[in-house]
């Protein structure tokens, strides 16, 4: 008895989940855009169901496109789903499928490789329009990407400038770079070539692989950089995320003072708070805000343009000098 | 009649699930393609029979994702090297043999608990196949281009009919699979009646890496690519659709029937969830529940 009262509830459970599910009919009411199977167009972008695949949706930088796709996809009246993949490729190939089954018009893929393509070409054929971002491979409808190695040479540059002004040039430097994806491999590269060609005195102690977006990595990677080297006072690394992680442990460490710097990239909000409060945070590279460009391009390639050439998106770099520009803390 | 009506009750949560779809699907909420679903079939399936066999035989094994990742990996390094793909593949194969012949050696042998071993095996694999080659995600699709046609798919469902085939005659016509149940029912009774539950344990093991080898290039093959964490995300369904399923653990409990309900159910699950726009954490949690209900409700029973 008792076992059929808990699968009665299982059920009813696992039924009030979906039915919720199905309710989030899309607005196009019926997928009228999918139906027409070759359908390159959709006649009305008012109608639309925009999928967004993301590495992860833990990591601040991803929360913010998603929050902010979620906002723009609302007032435009579009339906908008969201789902990560946990950097598994298996697991890519299966959410857009998903997405498509789910009726998406628009599926904004923030893969890290080509891995995905054969899935992409997949829902392509569907008639469903790629937009590809951070990454470019051979398949997308339309691609908005930055260069990796140049937004790599921006870090590089503020970090650069800052050895040369407080350190006179005495920079002691660790690079936090990972090889296991080829994006922030080039960013990496760029660190390097900026700092090698911009702050001549300083010297690269250490070019350390910190893995992509592990939590946790940056604060041991800087416990143990800060161990092995006693005159550490600069750490570049590719990314927000862990750059704050090493600001905390520099922190720990008792070396908050005005001769250490740590500068990244993202322009997430903890980066700009510390570079706001002079923390030994001092610089990070932010993009051009990314979702309001992705529903623009969105709605284009819905309404039939073509974007056979990558869309370049801007970046700006972030100091103390310029903070409040960007941020004002509450 | 009273079969039938037995079977729709057995599973009556997938047949409902089933049902919600093609009302979606009916209604237009969901864009059926029969490729993308075959496709997410057929892997799950595979890997649902292979876990399922592991159960069956006692061993809740949480260390065939790990294998998958290994595999990949391993596979898409050997291409990187010029090693032909047919090549890879049986390396593919010959690894998770080796690997099922090793949890089959420590579950008997040393008598180790299997949650524990399978556990210390993932991690261990994981993290192993990551530090040996020089990257943990090497794509060869500049080597060798596969876009899926369909074609594939097919030929691995028809591999998949095969199987469950196999499979289901193995369970029933064959005194291994007497010998799994009873090695899931009770391994120290099933040892003082004379049976060599070590040789039993490896050949179950090595049949059920089979299973787990045949997604693996499947995987590999299409995203042209290996990587430490590729099939990581199946773990958990896999195991919900083991508990859908009907599969016994510790009891030898069990029907190929129940395996491809429980896969072809956890497949369309999880196409409406992510399509409904929930986030993977609640596929988490769900698959959570499933296997603590049916694992729950399965040990009442057997009391």
């Amino acid at each position: 008895m008792k076992r059929k009262l808990l699968s009665v509830l299982l059920a009813a459970t696992t039924m009030a989940m979906l039915l919720a599910g199905c309710s989030k009919t899309p607005s196009g009411g019926g997928g009228t855009s999918a139906e027409s199977e070759n359908s390159t167009e959709v006649e009305e972008s008012d109608d639309a169901k925009i999928g967004f695949l993301a590495p992860n949706l833990q990591n601040e930088f991803f929360i913010g496109i998603d929050n902010g796709l979620k906002e723009g996809c609302a007032e435009k009246g579009w339906e908008y789903v969201s789902v990560s993949f946990d950097n598994d490729s298996a697991a890519a190939v299966s959410a857009i499928e998903n997405l498509v089954t789910g009726q998406c018009d628009v599926i904004i893929a923030m893969v890290s490789d080509d891995s995905c393509d054969s899935a992409l070409k997949a829902a392509q054929s569907e008639g469903v329009k790629i937009m590809e971002c951070g990454v470019e491979t051979e398949v997308y409808d339309v691609c908005l990407n930055t260069d990796q190695r140049g937004i790599g040479v921006e870090i590089g540059t503020m970090a650069s400038d800052w050895i040369n002004t407080q350190l006179q040039g005495a920079g002691k430097v660790v690079v936090y770079t990972t090889y296991q994806n080829q994006d922030m491999q080039d960013r990496g590269e760029g660190i390097q070539e900026a700092l090698k060609e911009k702050a001549k005195d300083a010297k690269v102690l250490e070019v350390v692989d910190i893995g992509k977006d592990v939590v946790g990595s940056g604060t041991s990677t800087t416990e143990n950089m800060l161990q092995k080297y006693a005159d550490l006072n600069t750490i570049v690394c590719y990314g927000d995320a862990a750059a704050v992680e090493a600001m905390e442990a520099v922190k720990a460490a008792g070396l908050n003072t005005d001769d250490f710097g740590i500068f990244a990239c993202d322009g997430t909000e903890q980066a700009f708070s510390a570079i706001a409060k002079n923390d030994v945070m001092r610089g990070t590279v932010v993009f051009d805000p990314l979702p309001p460009l992705m529903i623009e391009y969105c709605e284009r390639v819905l309404g039939g343009e073509e974007f056979p050439e990558v869309i370049a998106t801007g970046t700006n770099n972030v100091t103390s000098a310029n903070i409040k520009e960007f941020y004002t803390s509450e | 009649m009273r079969k039938i009506k037995h079977f729709l009750w057995d599973y009556k949560i997938s047949f409902f699930v089933m049902c919600i779809f093609l009302m979606g699907c009916m209604k237009g909420t969901y864009q059926m393609n029969l490729t993308f679903l075959l496709r997410q079939i057929t892997y799950l399936t595979f890997l649902t029979i292979g876990a399922s066999i592991e159960m069956m035989s006692g061993d809740f094994d949480l260390a065939f994702a790990a294998q998958i990742s290994a595999s990949t990996v391993t596979a898409a390094y050997l291409i990187t090297l010029g090693v032909p793909i047919w090549a890879a593949c049986g390396a593919i194969v010959v690894l998770n043999a080796l690997l099922g012949c090793l949890k089959g050696i420590l579950l008997t042998r040393y008598r180790m608990p299997s949650i524990i071993v399978t556990l210390a095996l993932q991690v261990i694999l994981l993290n192993l196949f990551s530090g040996i080659f020089p990257e943990d995600k090497i794509n060869f699709l500049k080597i060798y281009r596969y876009f899926g046609s369909g074609v594939m798919e097919y030929v691995f469902g028809g591999l998949l009919i095969l199987s469950v085939l196999g499979v289901f005659f193995f369970l029933n016509y064959t005194y291994y699979g007497k010998y799994c149940r009873m090695l899931g029912e009770n391994m120290v009774l099933a040892e003082k009646s004379g049976l060599n539950i070590q040789a039993v344990s490896m050949i179950i093991h090595m049949a059920s890496s089979l299973f787990f080898s045949i997604p693996a290039i499947g995987i590999m093959l299409y995203t042209g690519s290996g990587n430490s964490y590729m099939g990581a995300n199946y773990l958990y369904k896999v195991l919900a659709a083991v508990c859908l399923g009907g599969i016994g653990y510790r009891n030898g409990k069990g029907k190929v029937s129940g395996m491809v309900i429980g896969a072809v159910t956890m497949v369309v699950l999880l196409m409406m969830l992510t399509s409904g726009g929930y986030l993977k954490r609640f596929e988490i949690i769900i698959e959570g529940i499933i296997i603590l209900f049916f694992l729950g409700t399965g040990k009442k029973v057997k009391t």
